[in-house]
């Protein structure tokens, strides 16, 4: 019932959608940074496992790029312009190893083992 | 009713729940206060109403060897060994001699990722699903072949074929846990220190061949970093191809196991880019000082022809329970070799000898045959006087007594390892890596017993011809230098 109210409203999300990603994008252009750059690892702890599985020179290059952004952010200055036309914030590195993590942790659960990482309260 | 069944719940054999009504006649007084029940039966007498399963006939003829060879050159050899356990293996004539220099480790490192990911599973569910059937995984690398072994009962064959096949012909060398395996490398490598033999050896191995079998079969330390998972394919491809691997089953039925296994290994790669090593014996010197109380050292020499020579291989075993020796704090028993020559002549004479074992290494065309020392460190001259002089008493002549004795022990340790089916596996797998089939057991038995004295000397002297090899660890400024122990041997 749910699945066919959703589908009534395709035409407009698929309408918008295209403007909402250009405006995201032109954002995420003026610091420099990409979309999976604003993953947190310490909010989701798959991010953070599946940033010990990238190559080390794809981990060197996001913080690289995180760093020049909050640079940018504390100066309450923007990437110059020919620097932001060469930006790519819509490039995923990270979206088939955070995929494996995600479906490791399905197996783990199902087979009944329990999360190798977890967060406790103290 | 109730009570009956909770009787019968309460014995563990269905053979002895039977009879449980007949062991319920017990008094009033019993039945009301005390629960479970009473068994009357004194220890020597049968319990009454009891029927124990007749058990399962040995076979009438012993079971021989089986061979297949399937259209990608993979074998497939098995016996069927009875009882209700098999065993399966994949032996891949693959090891450290097959490594170049930007692939030194690779094989060590094999045997630690060995059952990890693979291209259908995942680590997890692959020890789940071993656990599941109830099976025993095992890997291990040596210089010229790699083993890759899993235990498991009868029933579940099938499912331990197909985890094994899995495991071996497919795995997934994810740059992770690559990296994981490689940190415990490095641990254990850092441990080594604390093992003399097993650095004696490499040392040795090192020094006496130039080729193949110089290649170090345990990563150094400061090759570690050049471990990566890219490197591990690399060798995986180059080497690990069907020509080169035999599943060897024991517990298995041949034909069965050829239906089975026939579609899991049709897709091993048929032909890869590796040449055949070849290692040459030069002899050589390897020292390494260590401030340790006990200096510790191998001297050996080359046997030539390695296993496929079946005569001499022999004749080195023999020499090998000939020598025997051990740890000078052993505590003896039967069969621990206490009689042998170097507990007699070295252990029992010298208190200041910590260790004097035998040690031969033998791969398929050569190998090192010796003696491996320890002593404390003010007697290191001593030790190295008494190494040699061990080697060259045995080739003047051995009483007959000792060399009978020898021979004894080494068809009983054989026939011995043989009745476990594990070690049927791994000597059906290594067996028809070396010489292309299995050689009978009763072969080699009657070779043993056919050995003469005057052979055995023969096959010491031709050793001793070859230049000797030394490796030291402790006091090495003590040692007798190289060329003077040569000069002893002419």
């Amino acid at each position: 019932m749910s699945r066919a109210l959703a589908k009534l409203f395709d035409p407009l999300v698929a309408w918008m959608a295209p403007r909402y990603q250009a405006v995201v994008a032109k954002e995420l252009r003026k610091y420099g940074l990409r979309y999976e750059d604003l993953y947190d690892p310490q909010y989701d702890l798959d991010v953070d496992e599946a940033l010990k599985r990238l190559p080390q020179e794809v981990v060197d290059a996001r913080n690289q790029r995180l760093k020049r952004a909050t640079d940018l952010s504390m100066k309450h200055s923007e990437l110059p312009k020919e620097l932001q036309q060469l930006q790519t914030p819509y490039d995923f590195y990270m979206k088939d190893t955070l995929d494996l993590v995600k479906l490791e942790t399905e197996e783990r659960l199902a087979l009944g083992a329990g999360k190798p990482y977890e967060r406790h309260l103290p | 009713m109730a009570a009956r069944k909770a009787l019968s719940r309460a014995f563990s054999t269905s053979a002895v729940a039977e009879a449980a009504p007949a062991l319920a006649q017990r008094s009033f007084l019993a039945k009301i206060f005390s629960s479970g029940s009473r068994v009357n039966t004194p220890l020597t007498d049968e319990l009454p109403g009891v029927s124990i399963p007749a058990h399962i006939p040995a076979p009438a003829t012993a079971p021989t060897t089986k061979l297949t060879k399937l259209s990608n050159g993979f074998t497939i050899a098995t016996e069927n060994t009875p009882g209700a356990t098999a065993t399966l293996g994949i032996y891949v004539d693959s090891g450290s001699v097959y490594e170049g220099p930007y692939h030194t480790g690779a094989s060590h490192l094999l045997e630690y990722m060995a059952f990890k990911t693979t291209k259908s599973r995942t680590h997890l569910r692959l020890v789940r699903e071993v656990e599941a059937i109830g099976g025993n995984v095992l890997a291990s690398a040596s210089r010229e072949q790699m083993a890759y072994n899993i235990d498991t009962s009868k029933a579940t064959l099938p499912e331990a074929l197909e985890v094994l096949a899995d495991a071996v012909l497919n795995p997934k060398f994810q740059s992770w846990e690559v990296a994981e395996q490689v940190r415990k490398m490095e641990a254990d490598v850092k441990n080594l220190r604390d093992n003399p033999q097993t650095t004696l050896l490499e040392g040795l191995h090192s020094v006496a061949y130039t080729g193949g079998l110089g290649r170090p079969l345990i990563v150094p330390e400061g090759l570690l970093g050049g471990l990566n998972a890219d490197v591990l394919a690399d060798f995986y491809a180059a080497n690990y191809t069907a020509p080169r691997m035999v599943l060897a089953g024991a517990g298995v039925e041949h034909d069965e196991l050829v239906r089975l296994a026939e579609p899991l290994l049709a897709g091993a790669p048929a032909a890869g880019s590796s040449a055949e090593p070849t290692s040459s014996y030069v002899g050589g010197d390897w020292r390494q000082f260590a401030a340790s109380p006990l200096t510790h050292a191998i001297l050996a020499f080359e046997y030539q022809g390695g296993w496929r020579d079946v005569k001499g291989s022999v004749a080195m075993t023999v020499l090998q329970y000939l020598l025997g020796g051990g740890g000078s704090f052993s505590a003896g028993g039967p069969g621990k070799g206490m009689h042998s020559r170097l507990y007699t002549r070295v252990l029992n004479a010298h208190p200041w000898m910590h260790n004097c074992t035998a040690l031969n290494s033998i791969y398929n065309s050569t190998g090192l045959v010796g003696i491996f020392a320890s002593a404390e460190s003010s007697q290191a001259a001593d030790m190295v006087d008494v190494l040699c002089k061990e080697m060259q008493a045995v080739a003047k002549g051995v009483p007959e007594a000792e060399l009978e004795r020898a021979k004894a022990a080494a068809v009983s340790s054989v026939l011995m390892n043989l009745e476990s089916r594990a070690v049927v596996a791994e000597d059906i797998g290594r067996q028809v890596l070396t010489y292309g089939h299995r050689k009978p057991v009763a072969e080699f038995v009657s070779e043993i017993q056919g050995l003469k004295a005057a052979d055995l000397t023969a096959a010491v002297g031709k050793l001793l011809k070859t230049p000797p090899s030394m490796a030291v660890l402790g006091d090495i400024a003590h040692v007798p230098r190289y060329d003077q122990v040569a000069k002893r041997f002419g």
